[in-house]
């Protein structure tokens, strides 16, 4: 599954409560401005942990960017804490961590921490666009179990999300060198595999 | 025993992505895209303090081994990854990940050599000074690939002899 960035297949993230955590000021400036041209207009933006989680604590969340704060983990704990602590449906809210780099050493917490996926940075659109759709699919159960709470980890084969496509694989200028796009036609559908169902492990 | 059970969300965010209305993919890129560019001169600026703070951190670097001076020098350079994309230097996060990965090998490896650290950190300078002349460094993938081997040393480190 991937996404083709001139597709004219259509999504909506106009209604979509998110909730962005990054201490930096750039990465959260880079952030905001991506979901905000992705059509996202209910952005919560958090610099600090404190402040994510008195946001989780009193609205409605769809979606969460969390960094995963590369030289004090504090994203990780961020995450475990979201599935731990919080009533539903937020507890079930989908988690994409974003990553400057990750420790050696935190591997096993990028695994075990209960997010949906984790996208290295730099950020680019498509691949913001991409995980943000792939984590909405339904069907991906959601586990409990004393060591671990978050989504299922086990994966079809053909569920994996595509290749890691990166920033600097889009050409800057691409988008503005192509011809004007025809006009949508009515009924233009959405993207299509937001409702294909996953596929379950064997 | 574990105690093991699944349950089964119905997420908001599936539906709102099918909702009527909304953008097509190719127009939502291009408009993220362009507000990217906008923050072109703050990244830029971000760039450079970055790479100043990190010169500044490693001039304090001692003689000997301080894992407190790694990991300060890892936290701003991990901190800055990301927004050399944005300002027309990805090679400066190639750089900057790359710095991020030989600094955590040699916290791992409890030592600290100076002359890799300090060849990422020029390199940093000059992708940062080439950026801000809107030179966009594309021959810079060979000296990626040249820190990247620096880096990749100390996951088989060499003797300690053999450092600074």
């Amino acid at each position: 599954m991937s996404l083709d960035p001139k597709s004219r297949a259509r999504f909506n993230l106009s209604q979509t409560v998110v909730l962005l955590f990054d201490p930096q000021a750039a990465g959260l400036s880079i952030l905001g401005e991506i979901l905000r041209g992705l059509g996202a207009r209910n952005i919560l933006r958090c610099r600090t942990i404190e402040e994510a989680e008195k946001t989780v604590s009193e609205s409605q969340i769809d979606l969460m960017i969390v960094d995963t704060v590369a030289e004090s983990g504090a994203g990780f704990e961020f995450v475990r804490w979201l599935r731990k602590n919080t009533p539903q449906p937020n507890r079930h809210a989908p988690v994409l961590l974003t990553a400057a780099h990750t420790r050696s050493s935190d591997v096993s917490k990028t695994r075990d921490c209960g997010s949906h996926f984790l996208i290295t940075k730099p950020l680019s659109p498509i691949v913001m666009l991409e995980r943000i759709i792939w984590v909405a699919r339904e069907g991906r159960p959601f586990l409990l179990s004393d060591n671990y709470i978050g989504p299922d980890r086990r994966f079809g084969k053909n569920d994996r999300p595509y290749h890691p496509r990166r920033r600097h694989d889009d050409p800057p200028e691409a988008a503005t060198e192509e011809p004007a796009s025809e006009p949508l036609g009515e009924g233009e559908a959405p993207i299509p595999f937001i409702d294909r169902p996953l596929e379950r492990a064997s | 025993m574990s105690n093991v059970r699944f349950e089964f969300p119905k997420l908001r965010l599936a539906q709102q992505l099918k909702e009527a209305g909304g953008l097509a993919v190719a127009d939502a890129v291009e408009a993220a895209s362009a507000n990217l560019a906008e923050l072109r001169p703050a990244c830029l600026t971000e760039l450079q303090r970055a790479t100043q703070e990190a010169q500044d951190c490693f001039n304090g670097f001692g003689k000997t081994y301080s894992e407190a001076s790694l990991k300060a020098l890892y936290a701003i350079c991990a901190r800055a990854v990301g927004v050399g994309a944005v300002c027309g230097a990805p090679q400066a996060d190639g750089a900057l990940v790359s710095l991020c990965d030989l600094v955590d090998r040699m916290m791992n490896l409890e030592r600290c050599d100076r002359e890799p650290i300090a060849v990422h950190i020029q390199t940093l300078q000059i992708l940062a000074f080439r950026a801000a002349q809107g030179d966009d460094a594309a021959k810079a993938e060979d000296v990626l690939a040249g820190l990247r081997k620096v880096s990749a040393r100390y996951l088989n480190p060499p003797p300690r002899a053999a450092s600074a």
